[in-house]
């Protein structure tokens, strides 16, 4: 995963040319179609680098829970038909947003769509007639930020924390029990030995707060067809009396970052049966099957989430 | 509404300019995606600190076991 950060002056010099190439070609927008307010400030930018451009603009407002796309207008026809328009955001990831703006406006028959966006992620569906930076799906594009999000395990509840990769100097220490038997069974040697005879990736942290050791985490990294990965969360669990504290929060908050350093496409998980509905109330889904696990006593169904941004892949198969 | 390019840059510069900004169904932060994040749960789209906030709490509820031979 690779961060990029632009700052003023990197900004400054894609929205100069970008103005530059508009008045170039001799028929720059009438209409300027700004999306959120990103991309309100990157049109806001454009427009004092460049004051040759004049028109009217119109807000697009994109309502994601509901899925909507609203033009600030109250006569689209009025404002859209006849007119050149050029659709502004900052960042195109999986491209529907834009795809969505686009087609809304052609409806209302302008004489031409253009669109621009300052960073487009690789995956994206929607390819715009302009863009800035070009970066892959799992990369981050930072811009016009004062100060920039550090990595972090720390959360609401949780702050004087970090976890550790097991070791020998574990194996003479007491289990961390969670009230699962067969979890709390299971012993810091069996975890060392599958960690370093594993023949794929496998890593058990712990997680140390305030000096007190209070959980774990299993994961493992596995390859599937085409050289995509996954992560699979093998083991998670708290100390019984350090429960609703936030401490699972923050280990999965690791998990998925090192999904996403990776490049893994999901996070995969055995929910146990009961389980399921909670799960899928956070965006988990079956893997095709679905999987499942029969043991009689418990039963548990293989489930995965996106780590790609909501990045839905035709045929599973990845974009690159 | 619709505004010339020049009402746009003088609301834009005076910080008057009111764009809605979705916010966190748990918290009420503002959600800005590279900063705060903004995911996907059944209860609308929440920040990521809400987010394995209410995750972590159900997983610490089941948690989740590995399923391993027992050597020798």
């Amino acid at each position: 995963m690779i961060t990029q950060y632009l700052g003023e002056a990197e900004v400054d010099a894609y929205l100069r040319d970008l103005g530059r190439r508009l008045l170039a070609n001799g028929t720059p927008p009438t209409v300027w179609c700004v999306v959120g307010r990103s991309g309100a400030t990157l049109a806001h930018r454009l427009f004092k680098i460049t004051p040759e451009l004049s028109g009217n603009v119109v807000l697009v407002l994109h309502e994601r829970e509901a899925k909507t796309i609203q033009l600030d207008t109250d006569d689209p026809v009025r404002d859209i038909k006849g007119q050149r328009i050029m659709v502004i955001d900052s960042s195109v990831h999986t491209g529907q947003t834009m795809l969505e703006v686009v087609r809304k406006l052609l409806s209302y028959e302008p004489a031409a769509v253009t669109s621009y966006t300052l960073v487009l992620k690789r995956g994206s569906v929607f390819v715009p007639t302009y863009w800035g930076v070009t970066i892959g799906d799992h990369d981050r594009a930072y811009f016009l930020l004062d100060h920039l999000p550090n990595n972090r395990l720390e959360a609401k509840k949780v702050q004087d924390c970090h976890l550790r990769l097991i070791s020998e100097t574990d194996l003479e220490l007491p289990s961390i029990e969670c009230g699962v038997d067969s979890m709390d069974h299971a012993s810091w040697a069996d975890r060392l030995y599958d960690m370093r005879c594993s023949d794929q990736e496998r890593r058990t942290y712990i997680l140390e707060v305030g000096g007190a050791r209070v959980g774990y985490l299993t994961y493992s990294i596995r390859p599937l067809l085409h050289g995509r990965m996954v992560l699979m969360v093998d083991e998670i669990a708290v100390e019984k009396d350090h429960q609703n504290l936030g401490h699972c929060g923050t280990m999965l908050r690791w998990a998925e970052t090192m999904a996403r350093q990776i490049g893994a496409e999901e996070i995969q998980l055995w929910a146990i049966e009961h389980a399921i509905p909670v799960y899928r109330k956070f965006g988990f889904k079956f893997v095709a099957g679905p999987e499942v696990l029969d043991l009689k006593t418990e039963k548990y169904t293989l489930m995965y989430k996106r780590v790609i941004y909501h990045l839905h892949l035709p045929g599973g198969v990845a974009p690159w | 509404m619709t505004m010339t390019v020049e009402q746009f840059v003088e609301q834009m510069d005076a910080d008057t300019l009111v764009i809605p900004a979705p916010k966190c169904a748990r918290c009420k932060c503002e959600l800005q995606e590279c900063l705060t994040g903004n995911r996907y749960t059944e209860g609308g789209y929440v920040c990521s600190d809400c987010y394995f906030d209410e995750l972590g709490d159900v997983v610490e509820k089941y948690p989740i076991r590995s399923f391993r031979i027992r050597r020798g």
